[in-house]
């Protein structure tokens, strides 16, 4: 695994980019009213049970249930919330322990897809709607980023959002979802908005095209705008060369706008680190396109810790997790935004707080947390949601410590929507279940 | 029928040459050479167990010789490329009755004798030699592009792309991926059911989906057995998460919906089942063995996993549809009742001919084309169900599949990896050393965006039922092969293939570089070229505005090596190459 790192840094050291650009006129000046949504995605199932941890008498029932895998609580980070106590963050938290003891971000326990209020005794009798296919990971990935959990997932309600929130029509329209790692549900839209997929490293486009080649200086160039002109009866071929036309666009545009911004703050060269860093340097670059509502998809991956390296793997993944986060809030703050955009953790499900013996099997609902935005001042340094009782086969345990969510994605989905602009029309499009709950607790 | 000795056969992989004496032997030792139980529920034919005997195959009056045209559609479908004319004709006069064949008697090289004969190749003096995994990528790349075994080699890329390994996150050693790779090949052409056996037990799958080492509940500890393989073995490797007709349509209910194959207490039923298997190399009568031994003994990853009775699940098992294993069973009695129930399962032979059919001529194949492929899963002629021979056939042979111009619905995106085999196979490409250094490929930044063995997850590159926006969702259909085609990665599989053309091609050191016979194609004039690049790449389906435009592109290049590489740069971007159709 360390050599395929090395050898990916090195391809990436080895590129220079910035072949062609032209200056770019303004499409419009920058907006002021700036918004953008920023989904850390931990592909797997993260054992959420490892993530937020308590410290008080609750400690006793997490380290009875899972003796092989409880951090011992002298490594546990203490969070200094303003409306719970007892609750730490996972020892390689540093960075995000002190967001959240400074406000600049919060925690949110126990959530997960639900398509309405359901107890476990409702769940135990299959008497209410239920999402489908709950411990699947290709479905759980769709309902967390679709938020439409009783059908196979179409279009993400990030997607959905946008859909509204830039009008049709506007220019760079396409470049509103912008995902940092590949193709995702969360960013796709109900009518035409997709994702743009950019690249990390920064490399775009094709090297041996030069889309603005003098005519007959470089036949190379002529033959490949004239593949690209062409229209194809074929639905297959013509999406194929709607991908080469995409990938030539951002060649274009992107490049430019990413020549006229930078950012000072310094990220990790890790996989997080590189997409987080040029997320952050495409959020400077909004101007050039003119947008003042965004999301942005980035992911990590390695959650499914069925194994016993679990703990090992946990360590690793959440030290490139705190160290890209707390170097994105370090950036946005340094760029005036750190009220302007909201980054939050999501994940297929949560795991067993007990054991297979080795690592943890799927769960269903999770702890996770979100920095910045919505997620700072008022709504900052907070527990959002409540914690489960910790009880095996206790009132929150559908089994073997697999969590019935006490707070539904829709509820903190909603409040996310909000503080993005929706109105009551865009949120019952955007979150089409989310007037069965009630508001996100602790939220203000 | 029982016979009163509860066993399930296993198929004893050869011990490597290389490992020592001593592991080889005990492995062949400590691998249980059990003979089946008939399989329960009444006279089925073709018994559950045992390797299918091979169809006879009834006679067929002799077909017609197939067109060039067609049989270079064939070889894009059967093979990882066409290599020149000479083969499209020698094709055209063997028929494609007469190279199946052929090709189905054809040997395997190990992907294990590759790795023993790299071992300690980069060590220095006095280092220990060890293998590197890149050899178990390399090993691949020897199979597709120069393995005369070539429907075998394209039948085990689809296999590995339904029962997935990778190493991209959990370490898997070489000799177990190359092993696993040795018994894909082995079964391409043989029984699902021993396939499907081969891999529940095979020591890399137990390592990548938990099944090695997995226990039995223990209520003190709060321990169950692990859930990965039993949930993956049923949602992605044989039966899907809802219930399907023969032809591979969904079943539905009264109210139109679709209905669920099994829920969480069945993966629970199937995980005990699996649970109390570890190495099949270790002492199954030693409690202690079960889980204490050095992973870095070869000899663990290459032998069938056997069981420890002590650890496996005492209890019943709920597996599929209601079926109940009842109490006490012996773990290799509850093993071969389990992959039994999930072979006969109803699902299974349009599943895997939906999934099979995609891999080599489709992404939307007519519920018709499936459903004819599934009955002959269901009986080959001969009343043996899941004879993957007659299978492969049935694919490649259906009226679908055939002919000069398919139908719309005939159409699938060939995965870059496919796009690379194709370049280096038509273009001559060869290395002094005759050994290849293809190794790392999965990045999307400055690669393919795809390699063997490096899938993203048990999920492979790309689902099944992907579906891209834009006018191929229009039509309702699928395509698999796009989920990997973002913009970054279309740019970046490009600009690799530009760099191959430029730089005449790929690996090093110097040895084992790679490199094109450009020159052949520099000797040709325009139109021979373009038409040999239409045979090569295009399946002799160049359209009219991609012959026009390499037409003009050839005439306005001087330098004939130059035009060479600029054609070939608008070949692996033109639509209809990267389209297979």
């Amino acid at each position: 695994m360390k050599r395929r790192h090395l050898l990916q840094l090195g391809a990436a050291a080895a590129l220079n980019p910035w072949a062609q650009m032209r200056a770019l006129a303004q499409t419009a000046p920058a907006a002021r009213d700036y918004r953008a949504l920023v989904c850390v995605f931990m592909f797997g199932g993260n054992d959420g049970n490892n993530l937020l941890v308590p410290t008080d008498a609750r400690y006793a029932a997490y380290q009875r249930a899972r003796p092989n895998l409880a951090l011992s609580s002298g490594t546990l980070l203490p969070l200094t919330l303003s409306n719970a106590t007892g609750l730490a963050l996972h020892p390689a938290f540093t960075g995000l322990q002190g967001l959240v003891n400074t406000g600049q971000g919060s925690v949110i326990a126990n959530i997960g897809p639900l398509l309405q209020p359901t107890t476990k005794a409702q769940y135990d009798a299959r008497s209410v709607p239920l999402p489908n296919n709950l411990f699947s990971h290709s479905d759980q990935q769709g309902a967390w980023q679709s938020g439409v959990v009783d059908a196979p997932a179409r279009n993400g309600w990030g997607g959905r959002l946008l859909e509204r929130a830039v009008a049709e029509g506007q220019a760079n329209r396409g470049y509103a979802a912008i995902s940092l790692s590949g193709g995702n549900i969360w960013e796709a839209g109900d009518k035409s908005l997709t994702p743009y997929r950019v690249s990390a490293s920064g490399r775009f486009g094709f090297d041996f095209y030069d889309p603005n080649a003098k005519a007959g200086s470089d036949p190379l160039s002529a033959a490949v705008a004239a593949t690209l002109a062409e229209t194809r009866s074929h639905p297959f071929e013509q999406t194929w060369l709607n991908m080469m036309g995409r990938s030539i666009e951002v060649q274009r545009v992107l490049a430019s706008a990413l020549a006229s911004s930078s950012v000072a703050t310094p990220f990790p060269d890790t996989g997080l680190g590189r997409q987080l860093g040029m997320a952050a340097k495409l959020i400077a670059a909004r101007g050039a396109l003119g947008l003042s509502r965004q999301c942005f998809f980035t992911s990590i991956g390695g959650f499914d810790t069925h194994g016993d390296d679990q703990l090992q793997r946990q360590a690793e993944l959440f030290a490139e997790i705190d160290a890209a986060v707390t170097a994105f809030n370090t950036a946005m703050t340094a760029q005036g935004l750190a009220d302007s955009v909201t980054l939050f953790s999501a994940s297929d499900f949560g795991r067993n707080l007990t054991s297979n013996g080795a690592g943890t099997d799927h769960g269903w609902g999770s702890h996770h947390f979100a920095v910045g935005g919505a997620a700072r001042g008022v709504n900052g340094r907070k527990l959002l949601g409540r914690m489960p009782d910790l009880t095996l086969n206790g009132p929150d345990d559908v089994g073997q410590g697999v969590w019935l969510p006490t707070t539904a994605t829709d509820q903190l989905g909603t409040e996310l929507a909000r503080w993005f602009g929706a109105d009551a029309t865009t949120l019952a499009a955007v979150w089409p279940h989310g007037g069965g709950f009630d508001r996100l607790a602790g939220w203000a | 029928m029982d016979d009163g000795t509860d066993t399930i056969e296993v198929e004893i992989e050869e011990a490597a040459p290389g490992l020592s004496t001593g592991t080889a032997s005990a492995a062949l030792a400590a691998a249980a050479l059990l003979a089946a139980c008939g399989g329960g529920g009444g006279a089925e034919p073709g018994g559950s167990a045992s390797p299918a005997a091979p169809a006879t195959t009834p006679a067929t009056p002799a077909a017609p010789p197939p067109t060039r045209r067609d049989a270079a559609r064939f070889l894009s479908q059967a093979t990882f490329g066409a290599i020149g004319p000479a083969q499209v004709d020698a094709l055209v006069t063997q028929g494609f009755d007469g190279w199946l064949t052929a090709q189905f008697a054809k040997p395997a090289a190990l992907h294990i004798d590759y790795l023993n004969s790299q071992r300690g190749r980069d060590q220095k003096a006095g280092e220990k030699p060890y293998l590197a995994e890149e050899t178990s990528y390399e090993a691949v790349w020897q199979q597709w592009l120069t393995g005369e075994d070539q429907l075998r080699a394209r039948v085990s890329w689809a296999l590995l792309q339904t029962f997935v390994i990778s190493n991209i996150a959990p370490d898997i050693r070489p000799v177990a991926m190359s092993s696993y790779m040795d018994m894909l090949n082995r079964n391409a052409f043989g029984s699902w059911r021993t396939l499907l056996q081969d891999v529940a037990l095979h020591p890399a799958m137990g390592y990548y989906l938990n099944m090695l080492e997995s226990e039995k509940e223990n209520a003190a500890k709060g321990t169950h057995p692990n859930e990965n393989f039993a949930r993956e073995v049923l949602q992605l490797f044989s039966i899907g998460l809802i219930q399907l007709n023969a032809d591979g349509t969904p079943k539905l209910d009264s109210a139109g919906k679709t209905q669920p194959t099994y829920d969480e207490a069945v993966v629970k039923g199937f995980a005990k089942a699996f649970s109390g298997w570890s190495y099949g190399a270790l002492d199954n009568t030693k409690a202690s063995q079960f889980h204490d031994h050095d992973d870095n003994n070869e000899a663990l990853w290459v032998v069938p996993m056997k069981a420890w009775a002590s650890y496996h699940s005492p209890g019943d098992k709920l597996l599929l549809d209601g079926k109940t294993l009842p109490a006490g069973q012996t773990p290799e009695k509850d093993m071969a009742d389990a992959l039994d129930a999930i072979f006969q399962h109803p699902n299974v032979p349009p599943f895997f001919a939906k999934q099979l059919i995609q891999r080599l001529v489709t992404s939307n194949p007519s519920a018709a084309y499936v459903g004819r492929v599934a009955a002959v899963f269901v009986n080959d002629g001969s009343g043996v169900r899941g004879n993957l021979k007659a299978v492969v056939r049935a694919v490649l042979m259906d009226a679908e599949a055939r002919g000069d111009s398919p139908a719309a619905n005939v159409a699938k995106q060939r995965e870059p990896v496919i796009r690379f085999a194709n370049m280096l196979r038509g273009l001559g490409a060869k290395s002094t050393s005759g050994l290849n250094r293809i190794q790392y490929l999965d990045s999307s930044d400055d690669a393919l965006g795809q390699s063997p063995l490096l899938a993203p997850s048990v999920f492979n590159f790309y689902s099944p039922g992907y579906r891209p926006a834009g006018p191929i969702a229009a039509q309702g259909w699928v395509a698999p092969e796009f989920q990997i085609s973002g913009e970054t990665a279309v740019a970046s599989s490009l600009n690799f293939f530009a760099d191959l053309f430029n730089g005449g091609g790929y690996g090093w050191p110097e040895q084992h570089r790679l490199n094109l016979d450009l020159a052949s194609l520099a000797a040709l004039d325009a139109t021979a070229l373009i038409d040999r690049l239409d045979l090569l790449f295009f399946n002799l389906g160049m359209s009219a505005t991609t012959r026009s435009r390499l037409t003009k592109l050839v005439a306005a290049i001087d330098s004939k090596t130059e035009s060479v590489k600029a054609a070939l740069i608008v070949t692996a971007l033109s639509p209809d190459h990267v389209i297979q159709r």
